[in-house]
């Protein structure tokens, strides 16, 4: 999808992730070939990409840290799922839209990115995870790390806005810093709960969905402005 | 996708009306049977009505809104075709039109429609190709068959009626409601409801933060489903024959199950409440997982 003049970033990250189906990659191939910026902008997606490929495969963090995770994730009282249910996207389109919003995964640490990647790709559901007994207090400490990455992706998307709001819609605004307070409050409220529980990672997902939820909706919001 | 438009030959433009009146529009094209149309309603109110049609064509037709600028184009060879409506204002929306545009717009049944406005209503239907529509403020209504959906809008209302087989729909604050079938679907919501009927339902993922979410469909045997909140209720109203292993969990709500005589246990915080399992003998895996939001699990 493009808007009158480029290629979308929903059409560059599919392009980049093999998922573009073949009638829509030869339109945006064709696009590219006049498009210096789209061009400029897929290469530089494709070299973020390959250097967050260098990762891992499993992308597990240093030392002791994940071993103490994965040891409670392999408990008996937990389903993986084999891919987050109803996405058809490659997972790198949620890094993409991180990386969009400005946050440059290569200077995120390997364990912010391996917690954010695996959240995204097995989407790891506890069966009755609301308690995990015996679990060590590592998902609060580790999860610090990953919150700094998303702040830091909000924060510059809502800068972005700021700057700009004037060309927005007054009932647009309205409704954007309403859904914004909404999700604020319910960070809060996981945040406070996962301090009472620092061992919960049920918390840790439940908080890292809403960091994607504001980080996407500030996304959506950047993509209602006007071009400059 | 953009479509590169033989802008010589095809281009129409309909320059700006007199401030107060409105200007009719008749656009005809021949275009490819499966063309990609791109349309772009840079309005603050309106209503665009598009339809598939068994014909090798588009057609435009309806009144602009006072002072809008219609303009549109087919490619050469009929593959792709763009059209936009633009208000004043070099495409920054800020005001409420007093005579808002009214279109309805004819596209090939299998052609792929991209759709962006501002505070235009859409409606669609008949379309069995690709539609991905984004509004800001209007609803957004689509009726049909399609191959793949995607439906985002920030406060407007979201209803679907039919089939797609990979479907996409997020609200910020308004509500979804799914009345049909999907093999993969994702609704989202910050604090509208999603209601979801009809089915079944393979592989799809419900999210709001605040937002209800009704259920009331069927799920395939092998499905995989996720129920996701904050603080919305959940409520699953389930068909008799259905095949499922259910996990529920509350971090501070409350679950309710009437679907057999499994009771919730509380958690070692005397607060959390969680609940796992199977009827129809076990199947679908269906997972509900809410902070503070309460839990309902009921036959249809």
């Amino acid at each position: 999808m493009t808007d009158d003049r480029h290629l979308s970033e929903e059409t560059v990250n599919e392009m980049v992730d093999g998922a573009l189906p073949a009638h829509r990659r030869a339109e945006a191939e064709q696009h590219l070939a006049a498009c210096e910026r789209c061009r400029r902008e897929t290469a530089r997606l494709r070299a973020l990409l390959q250097r967050a490929g260098a990762l891992p495969r499993r992308a597990e963090p240093p030392g002791d840290l994940w071993a103490g995770i994965a040891r409670e994730m392999r408990g008996p009282r937990v389903l993986a799922l084999e891919s987050r249910a109803g996405d058809r996207r490659p997972r790198w389109a949620a890094v993409s839209r991180l990386a969009a919003a400005g946050l440059v995964l290569a200077s995120l640490s390997a364990a912010t990115t391996a917690l954010i990647l695996r959240r995204d790709r097995t989407a790891t559901v506890a069966v009755g995870a609301a308690v995990v007994p015996d679990a060590p207090p590592v998902a609060l400490a580790e999860f610090r790390r990953v919150e700094a990455g998303y702040v830091r992706a909000a924060d510059e998307l809502q800068e972005a806005v700021n700057a700009r709001r004037s060309q927005l819609m007054p009932e647009t605004v309205a409704t954007v810093e309403r859904s914004l307070a909404v999700i604020d409050t319910a960070i809060s409220e996981a945040r406070d709960a996962l301090e009472r529980d620092p061992g919960n990672r049920t918390l840790v997902d439940m908080l890292s969905a809403h960091y994607e939820r504001k980080v996407d909706l500030l996304k959506r919001t950047t993509d209602l402005l006007p071009r400059s | 996708m953009t479509t590169r438009l033989g802008v010589a030959a095809a281009l129409a433009l309909a320059t700006p009306g007199l401030a107060g009146a409105q200007q009719r529009i008749d656009d005809r094209r021949r275009v490819a049977p499966d063309a990609s149309v791109r349309m772009t309603f840079l309005v603050s109110a309106g209503s665009v009505r598009v339809v598939g049609w068994d014909r090798d064509s588009i057609a435009v037709t309806g009144t602009l809104g006072a002072g809008e600028e219609f303009g549109g184009g087919v490619a050469q060879n009929g593959s792709g075709a763009k059209y936009f409506v633009q208000e004043p204002g070099e495409g920054k929306v800020t005001r409420k039109a007093t005579a808002p545009l009214a279109l309805e717009v004819r596209v090939p049944a299998r052609a792929r429609l991209w759709l962006k406005a501002g505070g235009a209503d859409i409606d669609v239907s008949g379309l069995t190709g690709g539609l991905d529509v984004n509004i800001v403020s209007g609803r957004i209504r689509v009726a049909g068959a399609l191959r793949e959906l995607n439906a985002e809008a920030m406060d407007g209302d979201i209803d679907v009626t039919g089939s797609a087989g990979w479907l996409r729909a997020k609200t910020a604050g308004g509500a979804i409601t799914l009345r049909g079938r999907s093999d993969d679907a994702g609704l989202s919501s910050v604090s509208g409801t999603l209601r979801v009927s009809g089915g079944p339902f393979t592989r799809a993922r419900f999210e709001t933060v605040t937002g209800d979410v009704r259920f009331e469909a069927a799920v395939s045997r092998d499905g995989a489903l996720t129920f996701d909140t904050h603080s919305g209720v959940v409520e699953l109203r389930t068909p008799r024959d259905l095949a499922a292993d259910l996990d529920v969990s509350t971090i501070a709500g409350q679950i309710t199950n009437e679907l057999n005589s499994a009771r919730p246990i509380l958690g070692r915080d005397m607060r959390s409440r969680e609940l796992g399992t199977s009827v129809g003998g076990g199947g679908a895996r269906i997972t509900i997982r809410t902070f503070k939001g309460s839990v309902a699990l009921r036959r249809q």
